[in-house]
């Protein structure tokens, strides 16, 4: 899932982007409000994480003209700001989530996780495809009670096949979500996810659970479907 | 404690008492006086009239002798009732004030004796050797019966001359002097209680033969009549005025309760207005509208007081939120910094990423560290706790090493930095707290000196002190900006730019420059140009003490 992190305070956003994408999320990032209100429009993204006091363009303005433009991204507010005033406006001005700094970091992904779910029309922490079973609380995979070990980027791919279950995803549409501007997707990147994921979720012999639509893209769906 | 209501009730109270006991005392006794005078007239008048009438009655008389046949019957009757068994020697008939009276004077035993019979045969009294009693024993008050009065008249020798039939057997006690002239007094009979009583001398002329008193002799009357009746009057009077006295005292202690509570009605009601004004409600006034006339000042003060709590307040919660908002980014940062941090624990890679985590904590270590130190000093300042040690201030030397600091973040912005100091200026003050001054001036406008902006600081000399100028090019700030930019915490954008400025420094600055008894101010010479004027005070005869 791709987030766009728009934070002033160099150090805040170094570490945030580096613990977003430990947990598995494409994270761009901006250091002001032109440059987020940008990409927030150039970009697809799942969440944009806000800060509100940012040079240049502050965070309301960046939120008003992103709703503006017809944006209905996922913005969640991440202020110092905390009295009620400031996060009634902040959630009357379009935004769906606010957090007061300080603020735990756990806490940040869960509401990130959040917001992304109710992107995909769901409200269920677990999808469960054939045998196997996202629980996209814990960020975990397991087959019956055991726990499959996936690496970041391969959860995140199981998690946009799983929250699109059923549905053929563009192979651009993956790279869209799932890579952020520090990756490079040549073209078979997601090809080669793509394969490493099936060796680890697919049981030997069993038909795979990911369908390659040829020319489309890929579609998770449970056998017997 | 002294309770307004009680003292105007007590004050109220007592007055009223006071008050209307005199005036209930004061009216009883001329109420006393003048019904003592009255009674006392009635009695002159009488004595005038009777000591007239022992000298005048016979020219008003008219005295003839009568046949007996012509006698009315109970004249008769009563005649031959007193007569028994004496001579008759003859009756008259006497008119006096139209009344008719009949003298009968009888020899009994060889000794004349007369005495006086009413037209309708009353006896009225035995003529004495004086006579009066033919005279005034006729008048009716002064025969026995109900209140009657009385009198009784001595010779100067003090023999009883006349008495009045009333008396009976009883005698009035004489009067004490008998040539004092007209007095009155209070005496008592046995029958009677107390009796009023004027003793009036005089010379009776009396022209007839039977006159006892030598002519030209002085006689005293005394006249008396009960006090009863005044007495009664005078109790009657005494006891209404003092019932009457304690009914105006109730309803007055009523009264004055009433009219106190609700004259204070309205302090009540400021005591109420009060009470619901606390920390959160700051912002509610007393109404000066309506309310009484002696309170409006005092509601105006009080608004006028509370308005300065709340600003007061107000600043200090500003100020409190603006610290904790302050705090907030860099605990954010080390929160997450340490959160990611061990979260990644087990994926670093050697000694050079752990360092850039301990590199950052630090970094925002010295960032808050700064800030509580901007905040200590301010509140130093503003506490008076701050401690001025003076001493010789080399100026230049003090800008030299306070810039030291800063150059090197000067030159990787490419500011053009101009220092115009003259060499060798001195003056007594605070080393230190100059030293934070200028630190803050300069950090200040190096740090919202636009990349390769220009920073001119100078320092010049004239009638009025030295002067201190720092001026930095700055193309944001506006001149309503101006009056901000000595607010804690302000920033022209309220996100935090590159620098670590938490919007204190000119702050403390100012605060420190007040505590030294210099003064700071802030101007736009021109619309891209930001200065800022030290006055380092009166120019000191530097009076070099040095010891070389």
């Amino acid at each position: 899932m791709r987030i766009l992190l728009v934070e002033d305070s160099e150090r805040l956003q170094t570490y945030l982007s580096k613990g977003l994408r430990m947990a598995g999320y494409a994270v761009d990032s901006a250091r002001d409000g032109e440059e987020g209100l940008w990409l927030a429009t150039e970009i697809e993204y799942d969440v944009v994480i806000l800060d509100l006091m940012l040079p240049k363009l502050d965070g309301i303005s960046v939120l008003q003209q992103l709703r503006a433009s017809g944006r209905d991204t996922h913005v969640l507010i991440l202020t110092a700001k905390d009295t009620v005033p400031d996060r009634v406006h902040g959630l009357e001005q379009g935004a769906d989530d606010y957090l007061v700094k300080p603020f735990a970091f756990e806490e940040l992904v869960a509401r990130v996780q959040t917001l992304v779910r109710r992107g995909y029309g769901t409200k269920k922490s677990e999808i469960t495809v054939g045998d196997v079973t996202i629980d996209m609380a814990h960020r975990v995979v397991r087959r019956g009670s055991a726990d499959l070990r996936l690496r970041p980027r391969e959860y995140a791919l199981l998690e946009l096949l799983a929250l699109r279950k059923g549905d053929v995803v563009s192979r651009t549409e993956i790279e869209r979500h799932i890579y952020d501007e520090q990756a490079d997707p040549v073209s078979n990147v997601v090809d080669s996810a793509m394969c490493i994921l099936r060796k680890k979720i697919d049981v030997p012999g069993a038909p795979s659970l990911i369908q390659t639509k040829r020319g489309m893209g890929y579609r998770l769906q449970g056998p017997g479907l | 404690m002294k309770s307004i209501r009680r003292h105007l009730t007590v004050l109220l109270l007592s007055g009223l008492v006071v008050l209307s006991s005199s005036c209930g005392v004061g009216f009883y006794f001329f109420v006393r006086h003048a019904l003592t005078a009255q009674f006392d007239r009635a009695l002159h008048d009488k004595a005038a009239a009777f000591a007239a009438l022992s000298s005048q009655n016979d020219e008003d008389e008219d005295e003839r002798s009568v046949p007996l046949d012509e006698l009315p019957t109970p004249v008769k009757k009563s005649m031959a009732q007193h007569v028994a068994g004496a001579e008759l020697s003859e009756v008259e008939q006497i008119t006096r004030d139209g009344r008719l009276f009949y003298k009968v004077e009888v020899l009994r035993d060889g000794a004349e004796w007369e005495f006086l019979l009413g037209a309708d045969g009353q006896f009225l009294g035995e003529n004495d050797e004086f006579g009066f009693a033919f005279d005034k024993a006729a008048l009716p008050e002064f025969q026995p019966g109900q209140n009657p009065e009385y009198y009784q008249v001595w010779d100067e020798d003090g023999e009883t001359v006349a008495k009045s039939p009333s008396l009976e057997g009883d005698r009035l006690t004489p009067p004490s002097g008998m040539n004092d002239g007209v007095t009155f007094f209070d005496t008592s009979l046995p029958q009677e209680q107390v009796v009023r009583a004027i003793a009036f001398p005089f010379v009776p002329r009396r022209q007839d033969g039977d006159l006892a008193v030598p002519a030209g002799e002085r006689v005293v009357l005394v006249i008396a009549r009960t006090r009863a009746e005044l007495d009664h009057t005078l109790a009657t009077l005494r006891y209404s005025l003092l019932i009457s006295g304690l009914l105006l005292l109730v309803s007055a202690a009523i009264m004055v309760r009433f009219s106190v509570q609700s004259g204070l009605r309205p302090l009540a009601a400021l005591a109420h207005q009060a009470t619901s004004i606390d920390a959160n409600t700051l912002s509610s006034r007393f109404s000066t509208g309506p309310t009484t006339e002696e309170l409006q000042p005092i509601c105006s003060r009080l608004n006028e007081l509370l308005d300065r709590l709340q600003s007061a307040f107000d600043r200090e919660k500003r100020f409190t939120s603006d610290v904790a908002h302050e705090l907030r980014t860099p605990i954010a940062e080390l929160r997450s910094l340490a959160e990611v941090g061990l979260r990644s624990a087990a994926s670093m890679h050697g000694q050079e990423e752990v360092s850039s985590y301990l590199d950052d904590v630090l970094a925002i270590a010295t960032q808050m560290e700064r800030l509580v130190n901007s905040l200590l000093m301010l509140v130093r300042c503003e506490s008076g706790q701050q401690l001025i040690n003076l001493d010789h201030v080399q100026i230049d030397a003090l800008l030299d090493e306070s810039w030291r600091s800063l150059a090197e973040t000067a030159q990787e912005r490419g500011l053009i930095v101009h220092f115009q100091i003259p060499e060798d200026v001195a003056e007594t003050t605070d080393p230190v707290l100059l030293g934070a001054v200028l630190t803050n001036l300069l950090s200040n406008a190096v740090a919202y000196t636009p990349r390769g902006g220009k920073i001119q600081v100078s320092l010049t000399e004239d009638r009025s002190g030295r002067t201190l100028q720092v001026v930095n090019t700055n193309n944001q700030l506006t001149q309503e900006d101006l009056t901000h930019v000595l607010e804690p915490f302000w920033r022209k954008d309220q996100a935090r730019s590159e620098t670590s400025h938490s919007g204190l420094g000119l702050c403390v600055a100012l605060r420190l420059t007040t505590l030294l008894g210099m003064s700071l101010t802030v101007d736009l010479p021109s619309t891209s140009l930001f200065r800022v004027t030290l006055n380092l005070g009166k120019l000191h005869s530097v009076e070099t003490t040095n010891c070389d």
